[in-house]
């Protein structure tokens, strides 16, 4: 199935963000654009899936695929004492039950019970062949040998295997994966960041709905703290003293213009931030609060590099976001927001005439013709397309660079996403945890976002909660540390949540900035590490300056209700 | 059909319903919305017409109830089965498009009723079957008969139609048939009316500050 025009003006190659707002700019500039993907789905490294494709996605075991080789080391983490396992048992009892019954009446055996749930397994995973992995992972049997085999062996003993119990919860939990959207790499949009303005501008902003965040929490000194999100917050805290909540307030009332104050902070510039902080007098729990909580900084590194012009930046854009919508800074999308925001510029470049093919794998790109159109796209259905521009996301970089003369280094990142039984804190239900370098053990600063219904991350019973941990040195114990510190391993202390299905895994992304190899094609790289996604709107606005030069970029689209 | 050509406009809105369209590329999705929101007709090489087309609005009298409908196309992304999840979202009515005149479009729509399976949010949405091109009758090249769609609408259990949206035949009531359905399904659209409590939308209205910020002082 190929498209009947073969020459565009600009090939766009990856969903991500930054392609996806480039494709949308460009036809709304009345470029004609083709936009392919090699995966279904829109999105690359910021989709969302349902919980079935989630598993799917990090427990490939392709590694010669440029996309899903992008997430290994993967780990699952299932324990069957929550409400999945319950329902697994009560329909167990029932199963017993009628068994019981039917033996009464025409002499059959408990053991059908069993093979009842046997085949229901065995017809769940014939549908879902892809969750033998799973299974065998978190329940520890072998698909082929214990479920299929089992069946046609019709086993004698009613007995219950040590399997069993553990394999109906999760199959519970699976039957429920349409009503999860799990992002493979969460994100929050600064409530008046670039992004934001973009949306409202464009008039994009109105396929998306948003939820404020409601809390940050900082981890300090063995405690979780609220961070303050007002002046009411700061002055309401009973823990904080009279002088070190005077230092805060001004210390925040400058950084929020703090361009007009040069001379406050003209010795630091180009020393760390934090000496900038200490210079102020502020003790190192507000200096915490300051670096990890409201500039959001938490890999080790960065905490000592961070140049104070840098860390008043990060501060200011925070600052300056607060009390537009709910308590917090941020927002976070329905159904997960680089999924849903690239799939809005998606449809934003379709209706203006742009040519969209996912699930479209491509053997051969070139971008140095001598004569002809400068850019050519050889797909494996042997489909060629030309181009006067292509802009591609680093997942596609290997065809521009096959002997990696690019610079390119690995941006890698250990995430972590559970399924919990109840909330972190009580009523909150979308917040924000940070862990500061070694304040668990762990080596890495952790960032654990929780979701929730609200924001259509799960049912209305369960909760989500995802955890990043990047930088030198990174590792998954950082994560499990955080999980640890979050929950308990003990499902009948009630106290804290339970992890019900919990799924660790390592996202490594080829960064390569954003480069013009020529004139005519430009490779750009998703942001994986960032909680945000500034950087996007930026970066797609350059791109599009240098192919549309003098356009506006995406002007404001007609209001379509009008023309009733 | 309580249809007057213009609603009177002193009434108040009772509901709006969000619709999509559906169904394989060139079987008239883009001109039955079209005839139905502006009663035009494009030629075949006037298409381009529809571009920046993301969806219209019309308001439509339903036993003496008026209604606002969003009605949203498929900008072309159905050809290569690229529409959106968010496409989907939020329909309380869905009219699935075939060419009277092209069986695959036809057998195609066991696989556009998997898709909106997959994707739609609320298991009672409204469907219609629509069999476009109906005009086409008279040229004898007509691949789909009318039993066969209304057959297999019945086994899908939703409404049939016919229509041309050349000749505008079937256009209005393919329309106003889901409406009434939709309206007759009040569990449908009572209490999912508007967005959830507390969401935050960007279309470019606003400003609502709930709380002063740290330096709002
Ligand atoms: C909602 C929906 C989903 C579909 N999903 C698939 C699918 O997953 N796989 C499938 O084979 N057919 C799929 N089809 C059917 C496929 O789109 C039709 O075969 C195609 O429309 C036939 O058109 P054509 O005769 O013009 O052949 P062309 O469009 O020229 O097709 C050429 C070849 O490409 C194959 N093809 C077309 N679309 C896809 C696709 N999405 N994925 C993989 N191969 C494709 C066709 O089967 C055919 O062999 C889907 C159709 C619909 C309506
Ligand atoms: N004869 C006839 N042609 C139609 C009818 N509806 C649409 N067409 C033609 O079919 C082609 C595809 O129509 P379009 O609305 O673009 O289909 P879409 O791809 O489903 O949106 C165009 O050439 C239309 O002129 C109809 O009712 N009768
Ligand atoms: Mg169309």
């Amino acid at each position: 199935m190929t498209a009947d025009k073969t020459h565009f003006d600009v090939i766009v190659l990856g969903t991500g963000l930054t392609e996806s707002i480039v494709a949308g700019s460009l036809a709304r500039a009345g470029k004609s654009v083709l936009h392919i993907d090699r995966n279904e789905f829109y999105g690359e490294h910021l989709a969302s899936f349902d919980l079935i494709n989630l598993l799917k996605v990090t427990n490939h075991g392709k590694e010669e695929d440029p996309f899903l080789s992008c997430y290994d080391e993967v780990e699952l983490i299932f324990q069957s004492g929550g409400e999945e396992a319950k329902e697994a048992q009560m329909k167990e009892e029932v199963l017993k039950t009628n068994s019981v019954e039917a033996t009464a009446r025409d002499g059959g055996s408990d053991v059908e019970a069993k093979s009842d749930r046997k085949t229901e397994l065995a017809d769940f995973l014939r549908d879902y062949p892809d969750m033998d992995a799973v299974f065998k992972a978190t329940c520890g049997i072998d698909v082929e040998d214990t479920v299929l085999s089992h069946l046609t062996k019709s086993t004698a003993d009613g007995e219950s295997e040590p399997w069993m119990p553990k394999s109906w919860a999760l199959l519970e939990l699976l039957r429920t994966s349409r009503q999860y959207n799990l992002e493979l790499c969460p994100k929050l949009l600064y409530s008046r960041g670039g992004l934001v303005e973009l949306l409202a501008k464009s008039g994009v902003g109105r396929y998306l709905e948003f939820k404020a965040l409601d809390q940050i929490y900082l981890f300090w000194e063995g405690k979780v703290e609220q961070a303050p999100g007002s002046k009411e917050d700061v002055f309401g805290n009973q823990t904080v003293s009279l002088v070190d909540k005077r230092r805060l307030m001004k210390f925040l009332t400058f950084a929020m213009d703090y361009e007009e104050n040069e001379g406050l902070f003209d010795a630091f510039k180009g020393k760390p931030y934090q000496s900038f902080l200490q210079d102020q007098k502020l003790s190192p729990r507000l200096i915490a609060f300051i670096l990890n909580a409201t500039a959001l900084v938490v890999e080790r590194e960065t905490l000592v590099t961070l140049s104070t012009e840098e860390g008043l930046a990060l501060t200011q854009r925070h600052l300056r976001s607060l009390g537009r919508w709910g308590k917090t800074a941020f927002l976070v999308a329905l159904y997960g927001a680089g999924s849903e925001l690239s799939q809005a510029f998606c449809r934003l470049c379709a209706v203006y005439g742009g040519t969209y093919i996912l699930k479209y794998p491509l053997s051969h790109i070139s971008i140095s013709s001598e004569s002809g159109p400068p850019v050519s796209v050889a797909a494996d259905d042997g489909t060629v397309y030309t181009a006067s521009w292509v802009v591609t996301s680093s997942t596609y970089a290997k065809y521009f660079d096959p002997e990696h003369k690019l610079e390119a280094e690995s941006q890698t990142v250990w995430r972590g996403i559970a399924i919990l039984d109840q909330p972190l804190y009580g009523q909150s239900t979308l917040n924000v945890t940070v862990f500061p370098p070694e304040s668990i053990g762990n080596v890495q600063g952790v960032m654990a976002t929780q979701q929730s219904w609200d924001v259509s991350s799960c049912p209305k019973t369960k909760y989500v909660v995802h955890f990043q941990a990047s930088g030198p040195c990174c590792s998954r114990e950082d994560i499990r540390k955080a999980l640890v510190a979050l929950t308990n391993d003990a499902p009948a202390d009630a106290a804290k949540p339970t992890v019900l299905l919990a799924v660790l895994y390592r996202q490594t992304v080829r960064s390569c900035g954003t480069t013009w190899l020529n004139d005519s094609a430009v490779v750009c790289t998703p942001e994986t590490a960032t909680p945000d996604l500034e950087q996007a709107p930026t970066v797609a606005r350059s791109i599009f300056d240098r192919i549309a030069p003098g356009e506006e970029f995406l002007p404001s689209v007609p209001d379509q209700s009008e023309d009733m | 059909m309580p249809s007057p050509a213009s609603p009177p406009t002193d009434q108040e809105i009772t509901a709006t319903f969000k619709l999509l369209l559906i169904g394989d590329s060139g079987t008239g999705k883009s001109s039955l919305l079209l005839r139905f929101t502006d009663d035009t007709w494009l030629q075949p090489d006037e298409v381009s017409a529809t571009i920046g087309v993301d969806f219209k609005v019309k308001i439509v009298n339903v036993e003496d109830k008026r209604y606002k409908l969003t009605i949203w196309d498929t900008a072309g992304q159905e050809r290569f089965r690229t529409l959106t999840s968010s496409y989907y979202r939020g329909a309380q009515g869905v009219i699935l498009v075939y060419d009277v005149s092209n069986r695959q479009t036809f057998e195609h729509l066991q696989l556009w009723f998997t898709e909106l399976d997959t994707y739609s949010s609320s298991r009672d949405v409204i469907k219609i079957i629509v069999g476009n091109k109906c005009d086409k009758d008279t040229s004898g090249v007509r691949e789909v008969s009318r039993k066969d769609g209304e057959a297999f609408a019945r086994r899908m259990g939703t409404l049939f139609i016919e229509t041309s949206a050349k000749t505008k035949t079937g256009v209005r009531d393919a329309f106003v048939e889901v409406v009434r359905k939709i309206a007759e399904t009040p569990s449908l659209w009572q209490k999912q009316q508007g967005p959830r409590p507390g969401a935050v939308l960007l279309n470019g209205e606003e400003e609502e500050v709930e709380s002063s910020g740290v330096c709002s002082c």
